[in-house]
C-alpha cells in the first residue's frame, strides 16, 4: 500500500544534494544576460527613454523599452481588467514598474547598461493607501479607472437589515487592517528564453501556472498560442506567488528574439520585494450579529483590498474573500461590499490561503468578542456554530465531508484547552481559531478539471505526464504514489514529467489546493485505465479466456491459478511487442461537477472542503513585549492523509508562516517607500524560530478526492494570527486588530492602554526616527 | 557587483607593497560576510580586495598568553573560537556568545578580527542604489544628510558587532599592525565611535590578533536581545564583566560604538559587592545615562525598555556567577 504510508518526498535527495535543476540554474551556449530598468519613481508620466549610450556598450546585445514591444494591455485571465503591460510605454505607476529591459554578454555589462539609460519622467502626485487613493478628485492611476476603484464586488444573502434588527441580539462591529508580506521563496523569478529558426519561442520558468502563462506571453507578444512553449522546471517554492505573467517573461522573450541568442532574467532578492506579487493587504470592516443563544445570526463586511497599481489576479481573490469564510459556521445572513483600490505599489499576488489569512483573522476575532460578551468558552461557541457533514451552506456551498467539529474536539482535548483555561497564570493565554479552505476552486465556467497520460514501459515502468506542476509542494510524490497504489509497482518505478505545454496537456496549476483532488483523481483514472489495459494484456500473454485477472504486488495472475502469472514488465513487454499490440498509454481525465462562484446565484465552487481548528499558548514577556509561543495545536480535516510526512510538513511550515505573518513580518512602507527590501530586516521567522506543532488529523474521508483526500497545503497559516491575537489578548487583556503584532506594539499597549481592544493607526507612522536627548 | 583587483599576500609586508602600488582603495577581506554584501550593494567599490587569510601574522588559532591570558588569531573563525577548549575553560560565557552570532554559515565563515572591524550599519546606507535613488547621499556615502538622526551633525549608522561590547566589557587588547610598526589597543578605544568607519584602523593597518587578559576572578555576562533566534542583528546586546579590578558594563548595537555606562557600572557594583540596590535599579542607572538612537529594530522607547529589562537580568546572573564563581553563557 503506498497510499497513507509516510513517504519521503521523490526529489529530496536530489534536491539536498543541490543537483536538481532549477531556472536559476539553465545556461546555453552563447546566453546573454538581462537585466530590468526599474521606475525609480512611484507614479510618473514617461516623457522619453533615450537608449542610445546603452546600446553602445561593448557587450550589450539588446536594448528593448515598452516602444518596441507590442504595445499590449493584458490580465490575470479574459475575466479580469486588461490593464498590465510587459514594459510601460505612458506611465510608471510604482517604483519598480518595469521601464526597459537590456540583453549583454554579461550581468556586468547588463548593469552598466542599465545605468546608461536616460529616461525622462513627469512625475505624477501618489496615492500610497486606500484614503488617498479614494480621496475626492484624487489622481487617477488608471485613466479608466474612476475613482482608483479597480473592481468592487456586492451581494447580499437572507434578510440582513432584520437580522440586524431582531430584538436582543448581540452585535459586535470592528475595523482590521493587515500588512504586506513577502511569499519569500528561495528560487527568485527567473526566465530563460530561446527561440528557433522556426519562430517558435520556448521559455523555461519556475512557474506553477504554464498553461495560463503560455496564453498570457503569446498575448502580451501578440503571437499564436502554439508558437509558445513554457517548460516548467524544479522551481525553487512560489506559495501562490509564481502564477503571474508578470513583465519578466515577455521582456526575456523580446530580447531573446532580437538578439537570436537565448537570454535568461534573473530577479534579485530586492527586485523580488520591490517588483513581484506579495500577499494583498487589506481593511476589513466587520459586523457580526448573534442572538444570546450563541447562533450566530448575520454578518456583514466591507472590505478594501490595496492590489498596488495592477490588478493582477486580485480580482479572483476578491470573490474567495466574498464566500469562503461564511461556510465555516451555520449563518443565514450575509451582506458583502468589497473594492479593489488602485495604489502606488506594486501589484499582489496569491500567498498560501489567498486572503483567507486576512478574513479568518477579522471573523474569528469576532466570535471571540461575542464568546465574551455572552460569557462562553470560545471554542464551545465555535462547536456550536460548526459547519456539519451535509450542510448546504449560506452560498449554497455543499459541504460533502466536514470535520470540522471534530477538529475542534482534537485541539481542546491534545491542547489541554479545559484545564489550562481553569488554571490561569499571568502573562500567559490561549486563543483558538478555525478556517474552512477551498479545494480546486473553480474560477471559470471552461475546463476545471485535469488531464493525465501515463506511460507503461515496456519494462515495466510508469512514466506519468501531467501540467499541474511540482513546485516544491510534493505533487510528483503524491502522484507517484497513487500510481503505485494503482499498479502496485515500487515508487522508484514511476517518474512523473515536469510540465511542458509542448507535452502535457493543458492544467490549471497547484493553486487553489486543486492538486491532490484535481490532479490526483486525473493521475488515478490514468492509473485505473493503464491497470485495465494490464489486465487485458495479461489476459492475452497468459492466454486466460475466462477467469479474473488480478494485480497484486507487481504481478498480474489469473484468481485461482496462482502458478498462472506474469509481472507488470512482462506484461508491458509483450504488449509492446506482439502482433497488433502496442504501448501502454491512458490518459486520465478529471473533471469537477462544481459551479463558479457567483455572488447572485447559489453556487457549489470547489470539489471538497477542507477545515482546520487550531489552539495557540502563548506566555507573553511584560518587560519586553515577545510573545513566546508554548505550542501551537492543530487539526486538520484534509480528508485521507495520503502522506503522512507531507501533510505534517505542510502544516508545520504553513504554521511558521501564519506566525511570521502575525507577530514580525512586515513589508513596512514610509511614505509610499519600502523601507526594507531584504531578508534581513523584514521579520521572517526561520527555522530555529519554530514552536512545538502537534499535527493532528480528522477521521474524514471525502468522497470526491482520491481515496477520500482533499487539500492540505493551505489549512496551516489561516487560523494562526486570529489563536495567536486570541491567546495574547488571554494573556494580557489587549486584543490587537492590527497586523503584525509586534514586541513593541505590545509593550506600547501593556504601558498606554486598559484592557480593552484598540486599533493602530497607520504603521508608517510606528517608527519615529528621532535621537534621545 | 563591480570587477576589482583580488590580492592574496602571503604577508603583511606584502600587503602593505601591494596597497602602496595600488591605483585606488583596497578593501581587506576575511570572511567576507561583511564585505561581499556591501560590494554588492555597491556601497563600497574598491579598485583591489586583500584577502588576509593567509597571511602568517594573523593566523587562525587560540594560543595561551605567557600572563595566562589569551591570544586569538585575527583569522579564527567565530566557530572555532566558540569551540575553542581553551576560551571554553576559561571564557565560557565568549565561547557561548561567539556560538550566537547569524548563523552556522557566517560562524563557518566569518573571523573574529573580522568582527570586531564590522561596518555600523543604518537603514539608508545598507541598501542598493535602487533603493536610495529617491534621497540624496547621506554623509556615510558623501552627501550632506543623516536618515537616522536628521537633526544632528554627523553619521549615526550603528555599531553591529557581536563582540565589539564583550571585548570592551572583557578589557581586551587588540593588536594592530601597521607598516609603522604594531601596537595593542585597548578594545575600549578601538572602537571609533564615528559612523561613518567603525573602528580607528587606517588604510594598511590591520588587526592581527586579540589579547585577553588573564581569567582568573573574573565572570563575563553576555546577552542579545534579537528579533529573530539567529541571523539577525540584535536590536540591542549587554556585556558585563565583574573581576577583581571592578565592573564593566557595554552596551552594544544602540550606538556608533559599544557603550561603557560608568553610572550603571557603580550600581552594578554596589549590587555585586554590597548587596545594595537591585538588578532592576542597575537597569535604570543604564538607561538613564545612555543616548540610544532609534532604527529600524525598534524606537528609543521601546529600546529603553528592553535595556533596562536585559541589563537587569545581567546582573542578576553576573551575580549568581560571582557568588558561585561559575561563569554561564548565554
Amino acid at each position: 500500500m503506498a497510499i497513507g504510508k509516510p513517504t519521503p518526498v521523490v526529489d529530496a535527495r536530489a534536491k539536498v544534494t543541490g543537483r536538481s535543476e532549477y531556472t536559476v540554474d539553465l545556461h546555453r551556449p552563447g546566453m546573454l544576460y538581462g537585466k530590468i530598468l526599474r521606475s525609480p519613481h512611484h507614479h510618473a508620466r514617461i516623457v522619453s527613454i533615450d537608449t542610445s549610450a546603452a546600446a553602445r556598450i561593448p557587450g550589450v546585445k539588446a536594448v528593448v523599452t515598452g516602444f518596441d514591444l507590442p504595445r499590449v494591455r493584458y490580465g490575470f485571465g479574459i475575466r479580469h481588467r486588461q490593464d498590465m503591460c510587459a514594459l510601460c510605454w505612458d506611465k510608471v505607476r510604482f517604483k519598480g514598474d518595469e521601464v526597459a529591459a537590456v540583453a549583454a554578454v554579461d550581468e556586468s555589462t547588463a548593469a552598466q547598461a542599465l545605468d546608461s539609460i536616460v529616461v525622462e519622467y513627469e512625475p505624477l502626485p501618489t496615492l500610497f493607501d486606500f484614503d488617498a487613493a479614494l480621496a475626492e478628485g484624487a489622481t487617477l492611476l488608471h485613466d479608466d479607472a474612476p475613482g482608483n476603484i479597480a473592481g468592487t464586488l456586492a451581494f447580499a444573502k437572507g434578510d440582513v437589515d432584520a437580522a440586524f434588527a431582531e430584538p436582543g441580539v448581540v452585535v459586535v462591529e470592528g475595523t482590521y487592517t493587515t500588512q504586506r508580506v513577502h511569499q519569500c521563496y528561495m528560487e527568485p523569478m527567473a526566465c530563460l528564453a530561446e527561440w528557433s529558426p522556426d519562430g517558435r519561442l520556448t521559455v523555461h520558468i519556475g512557474s506553477m501556472n504554464t498553461s495560463g502563462i503560455r496564453s498570457m506571453l503569446a498575448a502580451s507578444l501578440e503571437m499564436p498560442i502554439s508558437k509558445v512553449r513554457v517548460v516548467q522546471p524544479n522551481v525553487g517554492g512560489s506559495f501562490g506567488s509564481k502564477v503571474t505573467n508578470a513583465g519578466i517573461y515577455p521582456a526575456t522573450a523580446w530580447l531573446a528574439k532580437l538578439t537570436g541568442r537565448p537570454a535568461r532574467i534573473v530577479y534579485t532578492r530586492e527586485e523580488e520585494y520591490f517588483a513581484s506579487r506579495p500577499r494583498v493587504n487589506n481593511r476589513i470592516w466587520l459586523k457580526t450579529a448573534v442572538r444570546r443563544d450563541g447562533s450566530l445570526l448575520a454578518r456583514e463586511v466591507k472590505l478594501l483590498n490595496d492590489v498596488g497599481a495592477y490588478v493582477e489576479m486580485a480580482a479572483a481573490m476578491l470573490e474567495v474573500m466574498s464566500h469562503r469564510s461564511d461556510s465555516l459556521y451555520r449563518i443565514p445572513n450575509i451582506r458583502f461590499d468589497g473594492r479593489m483600490v488602485y495604489t502606488n505599489r506594486s501589484p499582489v499576488g496569491a500567498y498560501r490561503g489567498f486572503g483567507n489569512p486576512q478574513m479568518t483573522f477579522a471573523y474569528e476575532e469576532q466570535l471571540d468578542r461575542i464568546a465574551r460578551e455572552l460569557n462562553r468558552d470560545p471554542l464551545e461557541l465555535r462547536l456550536q456554530n460548526a459547519s456539519r457533514q451535509g450542510d448546504v451552506s449560506v452560498h449554497g456551498w455543499e459541504l460533502q465531508s466536514c470535520g470540522y467539529p471534530e477538529a475542534l474536539e482534537i485541539v481542546r482535548e491534545r491542547s489541554g484547552w479545559d484545564r489550562k483555561r481553569a488554571e490561569r497564570k499571568p502573562y500567559h493565554g490561549l486563543g483558538v481559531a478555525g478556517t474552512i479552505h477551498e479545494g480546486d476552486d473553480r474560477h471559470s465556467t471552461g475546463f476545471a478539471g485535469s488531464e493525465a497520460t501515463l506511460e507503461i514501459t515496456e519494462d515495466g515502468r510508469a512514466l506519468v505526464t501531467s501540467g499541474e506542476g511540482e513546485f516544491g509542494q510534493g505533487a510528483h510524490t503524491t502522484f507517484a504514489q497513487i500510481v503505485a497504489e494503482e499498479l502496485t509497482i515500487p515508487l522508484e518505478d514511476i517518474t512523473v514529467r515536469f510540465p511542458d505545454t509542448d507535452v502535457s496537456a493543458y492544467a490549471l496549476g497547484p493553486w487553489g489546493s486543486r492538486i491532490t483532488i484535481s490532479g490526483g483523481n486525473a493521475v488515478k483514472f490514468a492509473a485505473e485505465a493503464a491497470r485495465n489495459q494490464l489486465m487485458e494484456e495479461a489476459a492475452i500473454l497468459l492466454d486466460v479466456r475466462d477467469g479474473n485477472i488480478a494485480l497484486a504486488g507487481g504481478r498480474l495472475f489469473v484468481e485461482g491459478h496462482p502458478t498462472l502469472s506474469a509481472s507488470v514488465a512482462e506484461v508491458a513487454h509483450s504488449a509492446l511487442y506482439r502482433l497488433n499490440g502496442g504501448i501502454i498509454r491512458t490518459v486520465g481525465k478529471e473533471e469537477p461537477f462544481t459551479s463558479m462562484m457567483n455572488p447572485e446565484i447559489q453556487s457549489n465552487p470547489c470539489s471538497a472542503y477542507s477545515f482546520a481548528a487550531q489552539v495557540a499558548e502563548v506566555t507573553v514577556d511584560p518587560d519586553t513585549g515577545q510573545v513566546h509561543i508554548d505550542g501551537i495545536w492543530t487539526a486538520n480535516d484534509c480528508g485521507t492523509v495520503l502522506n503522512p510526512l507531507m501533510a505534517d510538513a505542510q502544516v508545520e511550515a504553513s504554521v511558521l508562516q501564519g506566525i511570521g505573518f502575525t507577530l514580525s513580518e512586515h513589508m513596512e512602507y514610509r511614505r509610499g517607500h519600502l523601507r526594507q527590501a531584504g531578508f534581513l530586516r523584514t521579520g521572517t521567522p526561520n527555522v530555529f524560530d519554530m514552536p512545538p506543532v502537534d499535527v493532528q488529523y480528522t477521521d474524514t474521508c471525502d468522497p470526491y478526492g482520491p481515496y477520500g483526500a482533499k487539500g492540505v497545503a493551505e489549512l496551516g497559516q489561516p487560523p494562526i494570527p486570529a489563536a495567536l491575537a486570541g491567546a495574547i489578548e488571554d494573556a494580557i487583556g489587549v486584543r490587537f486588530t492590527s497586523l503584525p503584532i509586534t514586541p513593541e506594539e505590545i509593550l506600547r499597549a501593556l504601558t498606554t492602554t486598559s484592557s480593552k481592544a484598540r486599533a493602530r493607526g497607520p504603521a508608517d507612522a510606528n517608527h519615529t526616527e528621532e535621537v534621545e536627548s | 557587483m563591480e570587477d576589482f583587483i583580488y590580492h592574496k599576500p602571503a604577508s603583511l609586508a606584502e600587503l602593505w607593497s601591494l596597497i602602496e602600488r595600488a591605483e585606488g582603495p583596497v578593501s581587506p577581506l576575511a570572511g567576507g560576510t561583511d564585505l561581499v554584501p556591501a560590494l554588492k550593494l555597491g556601497t563600497l567599490r574598491p579598485a583591489a580586495v586583500a584577502d588576509l587569510k593567509r597571511c602568517a601574522e594573523l593566523r587562525p588559532g587560540v594560543r595561551q598568553a605567557p600572563d595566562g591570558g589569551l591570544v586569538i588569531g585575527a583569522t579564527t573563525t567565530l566557530h572555532d573560537m566558540a569551540r575553542s577548549p581553551l576560551v571554553a575553560a576559561s571564557r565560557p560565557a565568549l565561547a557561548e556568545a561567539a556560538a550566537t552570532v547569524a548563523s552556522y554559515q557566517i560562524r563557518n565563515r566569518g573571523t573574529v578580527g573580522g568582527n570586531l572591524c564590522l561596518d555600523t550599519r543604518c537603514s539608508y546606507y545598507n541598501q542598493s542604489a535602487f533603493w536610495r535613488q529617491e534621497y540624496p547621499d547621506c554623509r556615510k556615502l558623501g552627501g550632506g544628510s543623516c536618515y537616522v538622526v536628521p537633526a544632528g551633525d554627523g553619521c549615526h549608522a550603528l555599531s553591529s558587532s557581536d563582540l565589539a561590547p564583550i571585548m570592551v566589557a572583557l578589557e581586551a587588547g587588540v593588536e594592530v599592525a601597521a607598516a609603522s610598526g604594531a601596537r595593542i589597543v585597548p578594545a575600549e578605544v578601538f572602537f571609533s565611535g564615528d559612523g561613518l568607519r567603525a573602528t580607528i584602523l587606517h588604510e594598511g593597518e590591520v588587526v592581527t590578533a586579540v589579547h585577553l587578559p588573564p581569567a582568573a576572578g573574573r565572570h563575563l555576562v553576555f546577552r542579545r536581545f534579537a528579533q529573530r533566534e539567529t541571523i539577525d542583528f540584535p536590536m540591542l546586546s549587554v556585556a558585563a564583566e565583574a573581576g577583581p579590578d571592578g565592573v564593566r558594563l557595554v552596551v552594544g548595537h544602540v550606538a556608533s560604538r559599544p557603550l561603557r555606562s560608568p553610572a550603571g557600572e557603580a550600581a552594578l557594583s554596589a549590587y555585586l559587592s554590597v548587596g545594595r540596590g537591585a538588578p532592576g535599579i542597575v537597569g535604570e542607572a543604564v538607561v538613564d545615562e545612555l543616548r540610544l538612537t532609534s532604527s529600524v529594530r525598534g524606537a528609543v522607547s521601546y529600546k529603553k525598555r528592553v535595556l533596562q529589562t536585559v541589563v537587569a537580568g545581567v546582573a542578576t546572573e553576573l551575580a549568581a556567577a560571582v557568588s558561585t564563581g561559575r561563569e554561564r553563557g548565554v
